[in-house]
């Protein structure tokens, strides 16, 4: 499981599409109900990222209303 | 780095052998094999590759790039040397045996000629600005 504090794609969907070509992996479901998806593309198309990321969830408090956290 | 505005999840699995993605897209065998036959069909080029091929390409066609910049002065000159590398012909040796003060007087319609060049290179990629020029300073582009 990958988990950040952060709403960077850089820090996040970036990442996850570098593990996805150099690493045997597969992004599968979290599992998890709420949380809007995460990010196909990014800083208009200038990133594109595999479909499957679409799995990924992100949450931010003012949409799913709890109080921000450090991790 | 950490913030306050939001998390991330993500759940990564590792594939197996055979094993195809969620997403139905091939397996990393697959995409090899892919890949050789490519290569082998000359549909790939690789980066040492591309940058020969880049590199032949500026060595080409230089005539080109100088065409735009030098203004209709440097049309004319690009024409009459097209061709003729390692001749000086007239105007060449003429430009080269200039006095300072004809360097000088040369130096200073260049300037011209490379000011029209960024006018028109400006209006064409800002059209929402206005460029201004004034004799003696840098240009400016203004919103």
């Amino acid at each position: 499981m990958y988990s950040t504090c952060s709403i960077l794609p850089e820090e996040n969907e970036i990442v996850i599409n570098y593990a996805l070509r150099k690493r045997f992996v597969k992004i599968v479901p979290t599992g998890i109900e709420f949380g809007r998806e995460g990010f196909k593309k990014y800083n208009k198309g200038a990133f594109r990222f595999h479909p499957a990321m679409s799995d990924a969830k992100r949450f931010y408090p003012h949409v799913h209303n709890f109080d921000g956290e450090k991790l | 780095m950490c913030s306050l505005l939001g998390f991330f999840v993500c759940k990564l699995q590792k594939i197996e052998n055979g094993e195809k993605t969620t997403s139905g897209n091939s397996t990393h065998e697959e995409e090899q094999s892919a890949y050789v036959s490519a290569k082998a069909k000359g549909l790939v080029i690789s980066k040492e590759e591309r940058a020969e091929m880049q590199k032949a390409s500026v060595v080409a066609a230089p005539l080109s790039k100088k065409v735009e910049i030098e203004g209709r002065r440097g049309k004319q000159e690009a024409a009459a040397t097209a061709g003729t590398e390692g001749k000086k012909d007239a105007a060449t040796k003429s430009r080269e045996n200039l006095s300072v003060n004809g360097r000088r007087k040369r130096k200073k319609k260049m300037a011209g000629v490379y000011r029209d060049a960024l006018k028109v290179i400006l209006s064409r990629n800002c059209k929402n600005f206005t460029c201004s020029i004034t004799k003696g300073s840098e240009p400016t582009v203004e919103q």
